[in-house]
């Protein structure tokens, strides 16, 4: 065949994960939440995030697209204004990334709602090749807890971002003792493991009086722990010093996924 | 038509669609050939010649040339001068047979793929199948 082009080998069949070339020169990063099951802690591992962010000075974007989660719960919920709402669903699906990235913003925090899985596929498969030129780069966090169906829609959602995205897996104990026989002992999980070498992090099981009127009233773990707000029932010196502990416990995880979270 | 119509059009000159691409269409085809991949022609005309144009852009670009390219070529049949495919079966009764098939003068040149290539997957996973727990080593061993 007498052709003037060849395709493109080097995008397909290299080992080397595609995401791995442009990190180099990456300046911005959209972390996201990969949104398949419901109220596994996703919102709640986000609210840590964000407050790392800020303890470290450093800005960034708020984006809640958690749009079927309207009142407490969402990311909104806690930060008001501070935390975008934006409406996923819609032909422009999550162009809004690009937006604020255009804005010079360098780090979006985006809260996929649960059934947000279709809807990121399609974008990645339609942008994410124009928006890695731009210097972007992708962090997926996926929450797995003893259910096996979060481990499930963490796999879910790897099958379909595959190695476009850099993977950080919170296993979050959500029960004493927590038992993550299907993240850690499935075959399908270590193969995911292996390929795509998620970072994983720990979040503590945290105990219901704190957690409860914590989201009932929309405060963080930070506001807790300085006694940041107006709840007496969480002012109590036993919660202040669980709020500071749980804090200090997740500060370090994240510092162990530093290069995943920053550009 | 309207004769009112073809008066404005007579007087139209005759615009083809032409990619910004075009001035660079060597280049990039010669890139391509030492194996660059799309990322690295965009930077390319990036920064030597100031266009910024994005890595889908390009991948267009460079498909509707093979478009091009492969029309112009499959328009000439080609011949190829075998006299047939001979193929040797050997009977029931163990002597060699040689059957002819029909020669295969007009050979439609091999088109090239269009699509691109199946992206290298490096994990799958089927969403029908249960999670399957590993046995550890020795556990439930005969």
């Amino acid at each position: 065949m007498n052709s003037d082009v060849s395709t493109d080998q080097s995008e397909s069949d290299g080992q080397v994960p595609v995401s791995v070339v442009p990190m180099q020169q990456a300046t911005k990063r959209v972390i996201l939440t990969m949104g398949g099951k419901g109220g596994v802690g996703k919102t709640s591992f986000m609210l840590a995030l964000a407050e790392w962010f800020a303890g470290n000075e450093i800005t960034i974007k708020l984006l809640d697209l958690d749009t079927e989660n309207k009142t407490r719960g969402s990311l909104s919920h806690y930060f008001g204004r501070a935390a975008k709402k934006v409406n996923i669903h819609t032909a422009a699906g999550l162009d809004s990334f690009i937006d604020y990235i255009d804005d010079g913003t360098a780090i979006i925090l985006a809260d996929m709602g649960a059934s947000s899985g279709q809807v990121t596929y399609d974008w990645f498969d339609s942008m994410f090749e124009d928006v890695q030129a731009l210097g972007v780069s992708f962090t997926a966090i996926g929450i797995v807890t003893p259910d096996p169906a979060s481990v499930e829609s963490v796999l879910s959602w790897a099958a379909h971002l595959q190695n476009r995205v850099q993977y950080i897996v919170v296993e979050n104990a959500i029960t004493y003792p927590a038992d993550f026989t299907y993240w850690r002992e499935t075959e399908q999980a270590q193969v995911f493991q292996k390929a795509l070498h998620p970072v994983v992090l720990s979040m503590d099981c945290r105990l219901p009086e704190l957690e409860n009127p914590a989201r009932q009233h929309g405060i963080t773990l930070g506001e807790i722990a300085e006694r940041r707000h107006d709840v007496d029932e969480l002012r109590r010196a036993s919660l202040v010093l669980r709020a500071q502990s749980y804090r200090r416990r997740l500060f370090q995880e994240i510092e162990n996924a530093k290069h995943l979270l920053l550009p | 038509m309207d004769p009112r119509f073809e008066a404005v059009l007579k007087h139209l000159p005759q615009k083809r669609y032409r990619s910004c691409l075009e001035p660079y269409k060597d280049l990039i085809r010669e890139m391509r050939k030492r194996g660059c991949c799309y990322r690295e022609i965009a930077q390319v005309l990036h920064r030597e010649f100031g266009l910024k144009v994005g890595m889908s852009t390009i991948n267009d670009f460079v498909l509707s040339r093979m478009k091009s390219k492969a029309r112009a070529n499959g328009n000439q049949t080609s011949f190829s001068g075998t006299g047939g495919n001979r193929k040797a079966r050997i009977d029931t009764n163990g002597q060699q047979k040689v059957t002819q098939e029909p020669p295969r003068h007009f050979q439609t040149p091999t088109q090239p793929s269009l699509s691109k290539p199946a992206p290298h997957l490096p994990f799958k996973y089927n969403q029908d199948e249960p999670l399957r727990i590993l046995r550890k080593k020795g556990e439930n061993d005969e």
